[in-house]
Formats: C-alpha cells, structure tokens, sequence
C-alpha cells in the first residue's frame, strides 16, 4: 500500500514539475530599425502595436493597436503606408488588445484579425480593402498559407476544435486539432489560447500561450509531433509550481490560476527554423520537426524597458527575424537566432 | 518593475472587446417585427414563420463568443433543449452585418444550424439591448415577452416558464 502511494507521489510530482529548469542568458545582436519615439512626424508614431508580419519583398506590417490602424514599412524601417485607419469605412480595423492579429501571403496580400466585431479583413499589399468576412468567435493568432487558406486560433470557451481554417473568400473549410484542455471553463479557455504559424510547405505550427508544448500538423491537419519545451525556473514561483498542471487545469476550469508562462508569438523562417518568444525575453528555437534545440533569455538594448511581444521572420531564406516593443513602439532585427 | 508588466500583458493579451448600446424604451417592437423579413435561400423574403404554441426569435446585429451576444447564443442553446413541439426558435442575424456566406458558415460551426437565419431587422434596430433583442411571440404574432435588461439567468428562467405554460 505504501508503495503505491510512493509511486503515485511520484509520478504526481513529475506531472507538476516536468521540464522546470534554469535557462542560460544569451548575447543576441539587435539592430534598431524602426524606433517610434525618434519619428518626428506625429503620424509616424506607433502605439502600442500589437502584431507584426514579414511579407516577401521584404516590406514589414504592424498592427498599430492604439492608432487603429496598419503601418507599412521597408526592411530598412522606413515609412512606406498606413491603411486601414478608422475612416476607411467597411476597411477600418479596430483597435482590439494585444493579439497576435495580422499575416500576409505570398502575394503580400494582408489579412488582419479584428477581435472585437470579430471579423477578418484583407488587403492588397498597398493597402487597397479587398474584403472581410465575420467569425462567430474572436481569434488570438492568424496565419496564411500557400494556397491561402486562413488558419485561425478561437477564443470562446465552447468545446471545439483548436484550429478554423477559411478560405481566402472567407468560407469555412474545416477545424481540426484538440484543446489542450476540454472542459469549458475560463481558466481553460485561456489555457487553450494559441499562437499559428505556416512553414514554407503548408505545414502548420502551434504553441499554447500558457503551457510548454509545441504542436506541428500537416497541411490537412493531421497532428505530426508534439514537443515540450522548458518553463524557465526564473518564471515560475513556488506557489504556481503547485498547481502548474493539465490535471489541476481539468479539474478547476473556472479557477483563477495565473499562469507564468506567455507565449506571445510563434513564428518559422524561410530555412525552416521556428522560434518562439516567451515571456517578453526569452526564445525557444525549433528545427522543421518541431523538436526544441535551443532555449535561452536575451538582454534587450533598453534592458527590461523593452517589453517584447512579438518575432517574426522573413518567409525568404536569409531575411531577417524581427522583434516588436508594444510599450516603446519599436522594431528590432534580430541576428544570431 | 518586469513581473508587474508582465502581469498586465497577462491580463491584457487577448482582450476580447464587446459593442454595447443602450436599452431602448420604445414600446413599438410588436408592430415593428411584423415588419422584419427574413431571407430564404431561394431569395424569397418572409415574414417571421410562426409556429402553433411560441415563437422564440433572437435578432443579432452583432456577434462575437464571450460578449453578450455570445452569451446569449448560449442562453438559446439552453432554451432549445426545453423546446417541445409547435414551439419555433429562431435566431436571425442582420443582412447588414452578416453576408449569406457568414450565414452558412456560421450554421456549419455553431449548433442549431436549422434555427439559424439572416434577415432584414432594421425595423426593430431601435429595440436592440447590446446588439442583440429576444422576443417571444404567440401563435397569432403577439409579442407576449420581450427582453428588457435582464441577465442570461433571468431571460432563461422567464422564458422556461412560458415554454412550460404553452406545453400545458
């Protein structure tokens, strides 16, 4: 009996405290880009950006959050655009919290996630509203794929699948992959919040935004790896440890647990390597498998000043990876990842 | 200073927005929902079909999970289980804010896609609470039950009685 209460003890124990462990902190070489309290011009700006994308030719899109619209860059940072601004009618995006709400396709065409109606709306690269279409939930990340096909992220605590996948006209085409937890529940809807990217061949990368895990699926959705990544000891106090777990998660759905983990953005680059950004400044790197190779904190230029919430690398093969300040406005490149 | 912000980007990250409108106190709704139309996908337009006991009818101008309008999805979700036969249910989204093909995505990933229908409800724009209004009607299209500034648990519970009353 006794044994079996050891082995149980045990093995509750690895549940609760697997993968926790100190990650090294690495020199990452950043190089100024766009630094919004430098602009002069008050339409230059950012405020709060929330999201970011690279298209092909290199052009750099923000999500300028806190002015409602978006920002069209060179890669050298320089101002090309903005659109979507609140006077441009059925095109006018809405400013709708910090998620990770903008992608473009291969043809740079820019797909932006407005949470709050919730809709998504689709430009040409210069700018010019193509169309939108509603959703009957509000998405926390957005991807695009070759074929165009829009893979989306629900926020809703009803029972569902992880991923939506629309067309480009906006027709809903399938739903696929399981929640992380499937009780309904505020704590488990928030718990199943993730992040999407695509990889050169269609497929299709997940994190969750509070749990250690990332998921690679096929173009149609079938579920290829699942590999865990390390909570940084630093993140996590001895009070979260306790009740870090998916069975406490199932168990207390509705429970007002804060988790210590954010992943803020998951992103693939044109050599088929993923990264991840946690917590502001941490970065897990992943090979096209999905298995974790690499995990490491990074000092930023302004320290702690600079609150990172987003990576996003070039879809082309030696383009750079790119790192967005919502508190500070700006844009760094990103070598040596 | 980090662990603070960090709370806040919890906090905030995420953040799910909600439209909300204020009550209207016209008393009008009856004569002006004889005057929405619902569309058929032939391309018909139609009045709101009645049925033999009650017709529970939702009209929606705006839509999103975890804002009321969502909550109150939930709430006609709930409702439909109790629905005996000869009572309607009916949930019409606004042409104005929802296209056909919303319409039909929407009945291929909510439940109750039969009671799901897009429609003309300008008429009663001036009555919608939140984006959104809940009337039930009788038999001969009187509104015998119209949503005020209750909560889900109220609206469910009010609407439950008269569901048992016409099963009587």
């Amino acid at each position: 009996m006794n044994t079996i209460l050891s082995v149980t003890l045990i093995c509750r124990l690895a549940v609760v405290v697997q993968g926790i462990s100190a990650v090294p902190e690495v020199q990452v070489r950043l190089s100024p880009v766009y630094l919004s309290s430098q602009q002069q011009e008050a339409r230059l700006k950012l405020a709060a950006p929330a999201a970011i994308a690279v298209g092909r030719s290199g052009g750099i899109y923000v999500f300028d959050d806190g002015n409602s619209r978006i920002v069209k860059l060179d890669q050298r940072g320089s101002f090309i655009s903005e659109f979507g601004k609140p006077d441009s009618g059925a095109g006018a995006v809405r400013s709708g919290g910090l998620n990770d709400s903008i992608a473009v396709d291969e043809d740079e065409n820019v797909y932006v996630s407005d949470p709050v109606t919730p809709k998504i709306l689709i430009f040409s690269s210069n700018g010019t509203f193509q169309r939108s279409f509603r959703l009957p939930f509000p998405s926390t990340s957005i991807a695009v794929n070759r074929k165009r096909e829009i893979f989306l992220t629900p926020n809703t605590a009803r029972p569902t699948e992880l991923i939506y996948v629309f067309s480009e006209t906006g027709k809903f085409l399938r739903r696929f992959g399981e929640r992380l937890i499937k009780q309904p529940g505020s704590l488990a809807r928030n718990m199943n919040i993730s992040v999407v990217t695509c990889d050169a061949n269609d497929n299709l990368f997940v994190a969750f935004r509070s749990w250690p895990l990332i998921r690679k699926y096929s173009p149609d959705g079938e579920l290829i790896s699942e590999n865990n990544f390390t909570i940084p000891a630093e993140l996590i106090s001895e009070s979260q440890r306790k009740n870090y777990s998916l069975e406490f998660f199932a168990k207390y759905p509705d429970s007002a647990f804060m988790p210590p983990l954010i992943t803020h953005s998951i992103s693939v680059n044109g050599r088929g390597t993923g990264h991840l950004l946690l917590n502001a400044h941490s970065i897990v790197t992943f090979a096209s498998s999905g298995r974790v190779t690499r995990q490491f904190h990074f000092r930023a230029p302004r320290d702690r000043n600079n609150v990172f919430i987003r990576l996003v690398a070039s879809p082309k093969a030696k383009a750079p990876t790119y790192l967005l300040d919502t508190r500070s406005g700006e844009i760094y490149e990103a070598s040596q990842l | 200073m980090l662990s603070k912000l960090l709370l806040l980007l919890v906090v905030t990250s995420f953040s799910v927005g909600c439209h909300l409108s204020a009550a209207s106190p016209s008393s009008e709704v009856a004569k002006n929902i004889a005057r929405v139309e619902i569309n058929q996908s032939s391309g018909d337009k139609v009045a709101i079909p009645l049925g033999n006991k009650l017709t529970i009818v939702n009209f929606f101008d705006e839509f999103s999970a975890g804002c009321p309008t969502g909550n109150r999805f939930d709430t006609m979700e709930r409702l439909n289980w109790l629905r005996p036969i000869g009572t309607t249910m009916l949930l019409v989204f606004s042409e104005k804010h929802f296209s056909t093909q919303d319409l039909e995505n929407f009945k291929a990933i909510l439940p109750m896609a039969d009671s799901l229908a897009q429609g003309d409800i300008e008429a009663i724009r001036p009555h919608l609470i939140n984006g959104k209004l809940l009337v039930v009607l009788d038999s001969k299209g009187s509104v015998i039950w119209r949503e005020q500034e209750e909560t889900e648990q109220q609206v469910f519970g009010e609407i439950s009685k008269l569901i048992q009353s016409a099963s009587k």
